[in-house]
C-alpha cells in the first residue's frame, strides 16, 4: 500500500514537472522546432533581450505589480481590521462582495471591469484602457485576496493582547502601531506576497482591461504562442520560471528559518 | 487594612446580546485591601472587572474609581491595571520591552524607564530574563511578567483575572503566598477573580460571592465560610449538609428529628452544616450530650490522607462527615467501618441557618 | 472593543478602516456586476456598442444549440478535470501528509504552480504538439504520431494541471487533521482496511474533497485560456463565447447575458457546496 501510494505521488510529480522541464531544456535548444536537442545555444536569449518591446512589457509589468499590490495590501489590511473589530450596518453584505472576485470566474471579472469602463468612458470621457485601467482591476481581485489572508490572521490573534495595550495606556493609534501591526505582520506579508503574485500572474483580467501601450508579459507571451511555438518564448518562459523559482525558494527557506 | 473606599460601584448592569452579565451589582472595594470576586464561571466576575478595567461599558449604574466617575474613561486613562488570564504578554517583545510599554506610552524617559523596569524585575525575582521573549519563559515566569508589566505603572488598583488559573497545583500553591506577599509590601488594592473558593478563602482580606450575574454575600473569609446567608454560598464554598426546617420549640423540626439551635427558628428555613462540624461517636459510649444527636450509618468511606470522609445514611437523609487522621496510627483502622451504626452530634452553634 | 466611544468616534473608525475597501469593492465590484446585468438586458447597435430598449432576447439565444453545446462542453470538462484531479490528487494529499519531509512536498507542489498561468498551458502545447516530446516517445514505439493538438484531451489535460493544487491543498487539510485513533477503533471492532478506510477515515475527508471538488470544477468550466491555446477553436467553452462576444463578435450584451449565465451557475454550485457543507464551508474554502 506504501509502496503504491510512493509509486503514484512520484507519477504525480513527474506529471507536474515534465512539461516545465521540457520548456526550460528548449530554451538551449538550437533547433527551432521539434524535441531533437541539435546543440546548445544561448541565442534564443539573445534574441529575448535584444527587443526593445520585452523590456517594455517588463517593466509594465513590474508596475502594475508594485502599484496595485501597495494599494491593495493597504486597503485591504484596514478592510480586514475594520471587519474583525467593528460592527456596522452593512458588514454582512460587504463580507459577501469580498467573495465575489474570489469565486467569479475571471472571464466575468474581466469583463464585468471592460464594461464599467466602456460605460464610465460614455458618461464621464475617462478612463482610457490603459495601464491604469489595467492596475484599478488587479487591485480589485487583490483586496479580496489580501482582505481575507489578514483577516483571519487577526481572528487568530487574541483580543486580550489589545486590550493589555490599552490597559497599560495605549492610545487607539499606538496600539494599532506597536501591537495589532507587528501581530498582524506576517498575515500582512502573506497577503501582499500573494498579491504580487496574482498581479504577475494574471492574464485574464489583464487582457481586457489593457489598452494600447498597455502590454505586460502575460498579453505578450499569449500573443505569441497564439502565432505558434516559439524559442524565444522559451526562453522567456525559463526566465520566468528561473525567478518564480528563486523568490520561492527564498520564501521557504526564510519561513523554515524561523520555526 | 481597610481604609477608605477605593472602588465603589453602585447599581451596575451589563447585559450582552439579551443575557444579563451582571444584575445591579453594588460593591464597596477599600483601599489597600486583598479583594476576591469569587464564583462558578459565568456568574459575572469577569465582565465586572472587565468594567472596572474600562474594556467595556456599563448600560447602567456607576463606576467610581478614587472618587471620580469611570463613565467614558477609556482604560488608557484608568488608574487601574490589569494582568490578564492568560497574561497576554505581547509575543513579539521581550521581557524587558513588555514591562517597559506602559512606560514608554507615559512617554517617560529612558533612564527613568530602565530604573523602573529593573525595580519591578527585581520586585518579581525576573532579573537576567530581560532579553528572553515570553515564548521562552514559563508558565509561572509568564505570570511574574505579567505582573510585573501592570505593577511597574504603580496602580491603584491592580485586577486580576484568574491569574493562576492556567498553572499546575504547585506551583499555584507558590505564587499564592508570593502574591499576598507582593500586595502587603506594595500595599496596592488587589481585586482578584477567581473561581477557585481554596484560593480566596486562603489569599482575601474579603471575598465577594458571585451568582448570575449578582452579588450573594460579601465579607471576611471566615465570615463567609462559617456565616454563609445563601444556600448557594454555603454549597460554593467547601461542602454542606441541608435540612429543610420548621419552627419547633427546641428550635427547629427536621427530617432528623427536632434540633435545638442558637436561637428558635421563627419560620422555615433552610439549616446547613459543614461535613467537618459534625462530630462521631461510636454507640453506646460516653455521650456528649443530649440532644442533637443522630443515629446514621455508614455508607461510603473516603480517605484522603488527612481526613476521613464518612458518607451516612439517617432514614432517609444523607450526610457527610469529616473526621481528622489525628488519632489514627494504624494503616487501614478506620475509626468505623462499612455499615456500622455511629452517632452524629450536630453542635447547636454550627447549625447555619439559610433563609431564600 | 466595546469600550468607552462617543457615536462619532465609532463612525471615524470604522469609515478609516473600511471605508476605503468598501468604496473599492462597490465601484469595482458591486457596480460592474449590476452593469453586466444591466447590459444583458440591452441590444446590440450596428458597431457593437450597447444600445436600448431593453429585451429578453440575449437570454433566449443562449437556448440556441452552439451555445447549449458550449454549456454542456463546460460541464463536461469541469466534472471531467474535477475527476481526474480527484484521482491524482486525493491519495497524493495522503502521502504528503503522512510524509516526513511534507513541507517540502508542498512546496514542490506549489513551485509548479506559481509559475506563469499561461506558461503552464503553454508547456502543454509545447509537449503535445505534432513534434511534441509526447509524439517523439509514441513513435519511439512506432506509434503515431496522434494529433494530440489541438484536441479536447490537451485541455482537459492542461487543465488538470493547471488546477491540481487546488484540489490537493484542502484534502490535505482535512488529511492533516484526520483522527487516526477512529480508523484503529475501527480495525479494534473488526474492520477490514478496505471497509475501516471507507467508514473511518473518507468520511472525515469529505471537506477537503468537497472543497478540493468545487475548487477545481469552478475555475475549470469558467477558464477561456486554456481551451483557446489547446483545443485552437475545436474546444469551445462558455469562457470563449464571452470572450469572443467582446473581441471579434463585437456583441457586448449577449457577452453580459452569458457571463450572467455562467455566473449564475458559479453561485448556484457554490450555494449546493454551502448547503453540503453548512454555515463555514465557504469560509474554509478561501
Amino acid at each position: 500500500m506504501r509502496r503504491l501510494l510512493s509509486l503514484h505521488a512520484l507519477l504525480v510529480y513527474l506529471f507536474l514537472y515534465l512539461p516545465i522541464l521540457v520548456i526550460v531544456a528548449l530554451s538551449f535548444n538550437e533547433s527551432r522546432r521539434g524535441v531533437r536537442f541539435t546543440g546548445f545555444t544561448l541565442d534564443w536569449y539573445r534574441a529575448l533581450f535584444q527587443d526593445p518591446r520585452v523590456l517594455e512589457y517588463f517593466l509594465n509589468t513590474l508596475t502594475v505589480a508594485f502599484v496595485s499590490t501597495l494599494v491593495s495590501t493597504v486597503l485591504g489590511t484596514l478592510l480586514a481590521l475594520g471587519l474583525v473589530r467593528y460592527r456596522f450596518p452593512g458588514k454582512g453584505f460587504l463580507r459577501y462582495l469580498l467573495y465575489v472576485p474570489v469565486v467569479v470566474p475571471d472571464v466575468v471579472m474581466g469583463v464585468s471591469l471592460l464594461l464599467l469602463f466602456a460605460f464610465s468612458r460614455e458618461l464621464l470621457g475617462f478612463p482610457r484602457l490603459s495601464l491604469l485601467t489595467v492596475i484599478l482591476g488587479h487591485i480589485t481581485f487583490q483586496v479580496a485576496f489580501v482582505t481575507l489572508v489578514v483577516r483571519s490572521r487577526l481572528l487568530l490573534l487574541d483580543p486580550a493582547l489589545e486590550e493589555a495595550a490599552r490597559d497599560l495606556g495605549a492610545r487607539g493609534l499606538q496600539t494599532f502601531l506597536h501591537v495589532t501591526l507587528p501581530l498582524a505582520w506576517p498575515g500582512v506579508a502573506a497577503g501582499a506576497l500573494l498579491a504580487l503574485t496574482l498581479s504577475l500572474d494574471d492574464f485574464v483580467v489583464t487582457f481586457f482591461t489593457a489598452g494600447p501601450g498597455a502590454t505586460t508579459l502575460p498579453l505578450y507571451i499569449y500573443s505569441s504562442v497564439k502565432l505558434g511555438v516559439s524559442p524565444k518564448v522559451h526562453a522567456l518562459s525559463t526566465l520566468v520560471v528561473g525567478l518564480s523559482a528563486f523568490f520561492l525558494a527564498l520564501g521557504y527557506a526564510l519561513s523554515r528559518r524561523r520555526v | 487594612m481597610a481604609g477608605d473606599v477605593l472602588v465603589r460601584l453602585s447599581g451596575v448592569r451589563k447585559a450582552f446580546g439579551g443575557v444579563l452579565a451582571l444584575d445591579g451589582v453594588d460593591l464597596e472595594v477599600h483601599r489597600g485591601e486583598f479583594f476576591s470576586l469569587l464564583g462558578p464561571s459565568g456568574c459575572g466576575k469577569t465582565t465586572l472587572l472587565r468594567l472596572l478595567a474600562g474594556f467595556d461599558t456599563p448600560d447602567a449604574g456607576r463606576i467610581e474609581i478614587a472618587g471620580r466617575d469611570m463613565a467614558g474613561v477609556p482604560p488608557y486613562e484608568r488608574p487601574v491595571n490589569t494582568v490578564f488570564q492568560n497574561y497576554a504578554l505581547f509575543p513579539h517583545m521581550t521581557v524587558e520591552a513588555n514591562v517597559a510599554f506602559g512606560l514608554r506610552m507615559k512617554g517617560l524617559p529612558q533612564e527613568a524607564i530602565r530604573e523602573k523596569v529593573a525595580w519591578a524585575l527585581e520586585l518579581v525575582d525576573l532579573l537576567g530574563l530581560e532579553k528572553r521573549y515570553p515564548r521562552e519563559l514559563s508558565g509561572g515566569q509568564k505570570q511574574r511578567v505579567a505582573l510585573a508589566r501592570a505593577l511597574v505603572l504603580e496602580p491603584q488598583v491592580l485586577l486580576l483575572d484568574e491569574p493562576l488559573s492556567a498553572l499546575d497545583a504547585r506551583l499555584r500553591q507558590d505564587l499564592r503566598v508570593e502574591l499576598m506577599q507582593l500586595q502587603r509590601r506594595l500595599g496596592t488594592t488587589f481585586i482578584f477573580v477567581t473561581h477557585d473558593q481554596e484560593e480566596a478563602l486562603v489569599m482575601s482580606d474579603r471575598i465577594a460571592v458571585m451568582r448570575s450575574g449578582r452579588i450573594e454575600q460579601v465579607g471576611l473569609p471566615d465570615e463567609v465560610y462559617e456565616r454563609p446567608k445563601t444556600r448557594f454560598v454555603a454549597a460554593f464554598l467547601g461542602r454542606s449538609n441541608f435540612l429543610p426546617a420548621r419552627p419547633h420549640p427546641l428550635g427547629a423540626e427536621t427530617p432528623l428529628g427536632p434540633l435545638r439551635l442558637r436561637a428558635p427558628l421563627a419560620r422555615e428555613a433552610l439549616l446547613a452544616i459543614r461535613p467537618e462540624k459534625i462530630r462521631l461517636y461510636p454507640l453506646g459510649n460516653g455521650l456528649p450530650a443530649r440532644e442533637n444527636l443522630v443515629r446514621a450509618v455508614v455508607e461510603e468511606i473516603v480517605y484522603t490522607g488527612a481526613e476521613n470522609q464518612y458518607y451516612l445514611r439517617s432514614g432517609e437523609v444523607r450526610l457527610l462527615a469529616y473526621t481528622l487522621n489525628q488519632d489514627l496510627q494504624e494503616p487501614g483502622a478506620e475509626e468505623f467501618g462499612y455499615g456500622e451504626e455511629v452517632l452524629c452530634y450536630l453542635p447547636p452553634e454550627n447549625l447555619v441557618v439559610l433563609h431564600e | 472593543m466595546n469600550e468607552a466611544a462617543t457615536p462619532l468616534q465609532r463612525l471615524f473608525r470604522v469609515l478609516v478602516t473600511v471605508g476605503p475597501g468598501a468604496l473599492w469593492l462597490f465601484l469595482f465590484v458591486l457596480l460592474p456586476t449590476l452593469l453586466v446585468l444591466l447590459a444583458s438586458f440591452m441590444s446590440r447597435g450596428p458597431y457593437g456598442e450597447l444600445q436600448g430598449p431593453l429585451t429578453l432576447k440575449n437570454y433566449l439565444r443562449l437556448l440556441e444549440p452552439p451555445y447549449l453545446e458550449a454549456f454542456a462542453q463546460s460541464l463536461w470538462v469541469g466534472s471531467l478535470a474535477t475527476l481526474l484531479s480527484a484521482l491524482l490528487g486525493y491519495p497524493l494529499a495522503f502521502y504528503i501528509a503522512r510524509h516526513p519531509r511534507r513541507d517540502l512536498l508542498l512546496f514542490l507542489l506549489l513551485l509548479p504552480f506559481l509559475t506563469n498561468f499561461l506558461i503552464r498551458v503553454y508547456a502543454w502545447l509545447v509537449l503535445l504538439q505534432k513534434e511534441g516530446l509526447v509524439n517523439a516517445f509514441l513513435q519511439a514505439f512506432g506509434l503515431g504520431p496522434l494529433s494530440l493538438y489541438p484536441s479536447f484531451l490537451a485541455v482537459l489535460l492542461a487543465t488538470v494541471y493547471t488546477f491540481l493544487p487546488f484540489f490537493v491543498l484542502p484534502v490535505y487539510a482535512s488529511v492533516e487533521r484526520i483522527d487516526w485513533q477512529l480508523l484503529e477503533a475501527a480495525y479494534d471492532l473488526g474492520a477490514r482496511p478496505f471497509r475501516a478506510f471507507l467508514h473511518a477515515v473518507l468520511p472525515q475527508t469529505y471537506p477537503g474533497l468537497f472543497a478540493g471538488g468545487v475548487l477545481v470544477f469552478i475555475p475549470a468550466m469558467g477558464t477561456f485560456v486554456v481551451a483557446d491555446l489547446l483545443g485552437a477553436g475545436r474546444v469551445v467553452l462558455i469562457g470563449n463565447l464571452i470572450q469572443q462576444q467582446f473581441g471579434v463578435s463585437r456583441d457586448w450584451a449577449f457577452g453580459a447575458a452569458l457571463s450572467v449565465f455562467l455566473m449564475g451557475f458559479v453561485l448556484l454550485s457554490l450555494y449546493l457546496y454551502a448547503r453540503l457543507q453548512g454555515e463555514r464551508g465557504l469560509e474554509d474554502l478561501v
